[in-house]
């Protein structure tokens, strides 16, 4: 995967300029998800996710393939998140709205078809702050490593574990709520 | 391990989701406005094949043999060039061969002994620019 993308990397080099889409196509869901999350609308995070691609490929020729591509690309997504932010003083959602109940708490999805599933963790991801949701997105959904969510975020390895733990069992407390709602709210 | 199989799980269970997307016109409207810039595209500095590095270190090599080619006597190179010199004949170059011969027999093998790290380096360089161009070829 990583060949394939140094791939294309040298093929935008060497001046197929149309070879980017392809990064573009693979990773425009995240991209875009982290900007949306952060921003809350629509319209400006598809205007930062596209700002996001544009900085991409203007800096390709300082990428030198020592981080996957990705880990690069969500760096750049995320500088341009924490910019925009800082420039619209964004209100954050505070990292302790939501309470841990449990510190041991996790999900029990037993009795749940793929689909409700799928739905449920949609629905609590989107609850998630967005601090949490970056971690829980590039670790979980993006597979990236500690090391390159530190790249990204800037954050220390300890307190990236931390960080991370916490936002697992917000994302577990919120999916068990939902659970209990539904379940109550059967006839 | 309770944390790496929730992990493992969490992992799995990430794969069934399907994160916002963005509108369906989103690559197209990339890809327009960076075509619409040929001025802005990525500067890539074209390296060249070998590098200011080994042009130095060859030229100290050269420098030093185009000396002892001109300067040296037969006496003064080890084994082969003590051959050479026996047979090709050296011009007079009065005081400045007699001097350049006694600092040479001075400095021993020590010449040479540079000359060939100096080669050496060259060598390691090249090699070394070689192998990263045919990697790169590789990839493309």
């Amino acid at each position: 995967m990583q060949v394939e993308e140094l791939q294309i990397i040298e093929r935008i080099r060497n001046g197929e300029v149309n070879a980017f889409s392809h990064l573009v196509n693979k990773y425009q869901d995240v991209v875009y998800s982290i900007a949306l999350k952060v921003l809350k609308n629509r319209e400006d995070a598809e205007e930062m996710a596209q700002e996001t691609f544009i900085k991409a490929y203007r800096s390709l020729s300082s990428f030198q393939g020592k981080a996957k591509f990705s880990t690069w690309l969500f760096s750049i997504a995320y500088n341009t998140c924490i910019t925009s932010v800082r420039k619209k003083k964004f209100q954050t959602t505070s990292i302790d709205q939501v309470q841990l109940d449990d510190p041991d708490e996790e999900w029990d999805s037993f009795g749940l078809s793929s689909e409700e599933r799928s739905r449920m963790l949609e629905t609590a991801l989107k609850q998630l702050p967005e601090d949490d949701y970056l971690l829980v997105v590039l670790f979980y959904y993006e597979e990236q490593s500690i090391e390159e969510i530190c790249r990204i975020t800037g954050l220390s390895e300890s307190n990236a574990k931390v960080k991370l733990f916490r936002a697992r069992k917000k994302l577990y407390t919120i999916m068990n709520d939902l659970m209990k709602k539904e379940i109550y709210s059967e006839p | 391990m309770k944390s790496e199989e929730n992990d493992i799980r969490l992992k799995q269970l990430m794969k069934e989701i399907r994160l916002e997307s963005p509108g369906p016109e989103f690559a197209s409207k990339v890809m327009g406005a960076i075509l619409a810039e040929p001025e802005k595209k990525p500067a890539f500095v074209t390296e060249p094949f070998l590098g200011k590095k080994f042009w130095i270190l060859l030229s100290s090599f050269v420098a030093p043999l185009i000396l002892l080619l001109v300067f040296s006597t037969p006496e003064n190179g080890p084994g082969v060039f003590q051959q050479f010199f026996s047979k090709v004949p050296t011009p007079d170059w009065g005081p400045v061969r007699e001097l350049f011969s006694t600092a040479l027999g001075q400095q021993g093998s020590l010449a040479w002994t540079v000359m060939l790290i100096l080669l050496g380096g060259s060598g390691l360089i090249l090699a070394d620019k070689l192998f990263e161009k045919r990697k790169t070829l590789s990839l493309s």
